[in-house]
């Protein structure tokens, strides 16, 4: 367990969190420049709190009040930063060599090399490496450090990137993997709700609201990331059926939701993660005849939520789907909560996450 | 007056080399500290450090001889407990040759570690490195560049010093006279085709120095 209560000056507000983190997956999320850095910069070491209490488990890492202050080299934090901070002068492998050491038989480079598949970039620059390279890179560095922690300061920002680059599918695979208690920075939860086990809203140096996602979730959030971001419906699954020849891939989730999604190959009974962007999904009040799209879901809206001409329409089709909708279609189609209706997801709009 | 050119150019070469060498590593130490402390003593260091830069040579030269003349403190203490004499011998021109060297080779050096962003030291910090690991694997690597440019000026600064070694070492030939030294005293002697020679030998010498430094800071970067 991670004890913080830390008070650290900021140029225009002070960061000043008590918190306990039970974890192993730990989410601080939080509009930009609200002190989540700086969070993670304080348990790591290379900033200092004004006063306060850090304590990893039993071991004191600073105490104003006892005057302790173990270093950032003594701390066996796995830093992740969000530009990757590779050492520029230095090959991909030694710099996932840097501060290796130690004979832990799960963390060896060859598993950690293989789980982040970066065994083609071991001999490269530094220089030449894509943003999701240089992202699994730092996260390889961080992990051959054998850290009792690690820390992901906004893992998913770049996320412009192309779906192949994204680093979600490997951090859960480091999860997986490697059992290490981790504190994930974000400013969008929904990036990293698969990934953690706790959801900890910060804003202006206070915490917001602290408890399992879905509690944190269903409170009324400020800040709207909500409604600004892409929020990814996320639906935890198995692969039911495949079908190579028609290039589909049939998936059903614990809750029954079944849905077609672009062939993978994946053994049948295999866990599958999917996706599905809010924007990407029709609504029709009654069932629609003729369509193209493979994926026709029943269900009942649960919630609508509105801000500035966006509405957030939640859909219980077993799972709860998230359909993002102007006020006009929602104004137009008259649609309210306890309606039944039906959502139109072409197969082409689900992605693997893994 | 003979002049032996080799011994002339190896000998003026050595010196400069020499006295960069002896203040490489306080000058590193101390571009460090100036490019990372945010202290208020900062300034007034700084100046101190450049001041040989502008202040006469001469003036340089009789602070040096101040300090390290027979009868003056650190030569006097030298030469009783050592035996060994500083002013008017070779390790004199070492000496002077040094305190010019610095102050281009500290805002140099300087300079060098300021371009390396302090956050990749403060990472390798937390992969589990102490502070001295990370600087002689992250920091200096990566201003290795400028140090070696801030090395070669402050050797072409040493190897024209005029001024300061002439106070502290005297011109002696063949054993303090250096090149610059050996130019003044031959047109002083009306011997000025010779001393044309000699200078021809400097220019190409400095030249090649700061050819090759430019070079060096340029390329890749």
């Amino acid at each position: 367990m991670i004890h913080v209560s830390v008070r650290v000056p900021l140029s225009s507000f002070d960061l000043d969190v008590t918190m306990d983190l039970d974890g192993p997956v730990t989410a601080i999320f939080g509009p930009s420049g609200v002190g989540k850095t700086t969070l993670l910069e304080t348990l790591a070491g290379i900033r200092q709190p004004s006063e306060g209490e850090i304590r990893f488990g039993d071991d004191v890492m600073f105490s104003s009040s006892e005057s302790v202050l173990v270093p950032p080299e003594r701390r066996r934090v796995g830093f992740v930063p969000q530009e990757a901070l590779l050492f520029p002068h230095l090959s991909v492998l030694r710099n996932i060599c840097y501060g290796a050491h130690g004979d832990d038989p799960q963390i060896t480079v060859d598993s950690v090399v293989e789980a982040l598949e970066i065994g083609h970039l071991l001999k490269r620059d530094t220089g030449r490496l894509s943003g999701g390279e240089r992202q699994r890179v730092a996260l390889a560095r961080a992990l051959l450090t054998r850290p009792r922690l690690l820390l992901l300061d906004e893992p998913l920002a770049a996320l412009d990137l192309e779906l192949k680059e994204r680093i979600l599918p490997y951090l859960r695979r480091v999860r997986e993997l490697y059992d290490i208690p981790a504190i994930v920075v974000s400013h969008d939860v929904f990036d990293v709700l698969t990934l953690c086990d706790e959801v900890i809203l910060i804003d202006q140096g206070r915490i917001q609201a602290k408890g399992s996602p879905k509690e944190v979730l269903t409170q009324p959030r400020p800040g709207g990331a909500f409604f600004r971001g892409r929020f990814e419906n996320v639906f935890d699954a198995r692969v039911a059926e495949q079908s190579p020849e028609e290039g589909v891939t049939r998936v059903k989730t614990e809750a029954g939701l079944e849905l077609f999604a672009p062939h993978r190959e994946v053994p049948v009974g295999e866990r599958a993660l999917v996706g599905i962007l809010a924007e990407d999904i029709l609504l029709a009040r009654t069932a629609p005849e003729g369509l193209s799209a493979r994926n026709l879901v029943p269900g009942t809206i649960s919630a609508i939520e509105e801000r500035e001409g966006v509405a957030m329409v939640c859909v219980d089709a077993g799972d709860p789907i998230y359909v993002r909708l102007t006020h006009r279609a929602v104004a137009q189609l008259e649609l309210e909560h306890g309606q039944p209706v039906h959502l139109i997801i072409k197969t082409h709009s689900i992605h693997w996450i893994a | 007056m003979t002049i032996d050119l080799a011994w002339l150019v190896r000998f003026t070469v050595q010196i400069a080399a020499a006295g960069v060498l002896i203040t490489l590593p306080f000058g590193v130490a101390l571009g460090f500290w100036l490019a990372r402390t945010r202290r208020r003593g900062r300034s007034i260091i700084e100046t101190l450090a450049t001041l040989p830069l502008v202040l006469p040579p001469t003036v340089v030269g009789l602070v040096l001889l101040e300090l390290f003349g027979r009868n003056r403190p650190i030569g006097r203490f030298l030469y009783e407990s050592f035996g060994v004499s500083i002013a008017f011998t070779w390790r004199a021109v070492v000496i002077a040759s040094a305190v010019v060297a610095f102050p281009l080779l500290v805002r140099t050096v300087r300079a060098a570690f300021e371009a390396v962003d302090p956050r990749l030291e403060a990472i390798a910090r937390t992969l589990g490195r102490p502070p001295l690991y990370v600087f002689f694997t992250i920091t200096l690597p990566l201003s290795a560049r400028g140090i070696l440019a801030g090395v070669i000026l402050g050797f072409s600064r040493a190897l024209g010093e005029f001024g300061a070694t002439i106070m502290v070492a005297g011109n002696i030939p063949g054993e303090t006279q250096t090149l610059s030294l050996a130019i003044f005293q031959l047109v002083q002697l009306g011997r000025d085709p010779e001393a044309y020679r000699l200078a021809v030998v400097t220019v190409l010498i400095a030249f090649t120095a700061i050819f090759v430094s430019e070079r060096l800071t340029r390329s890749r970067t």
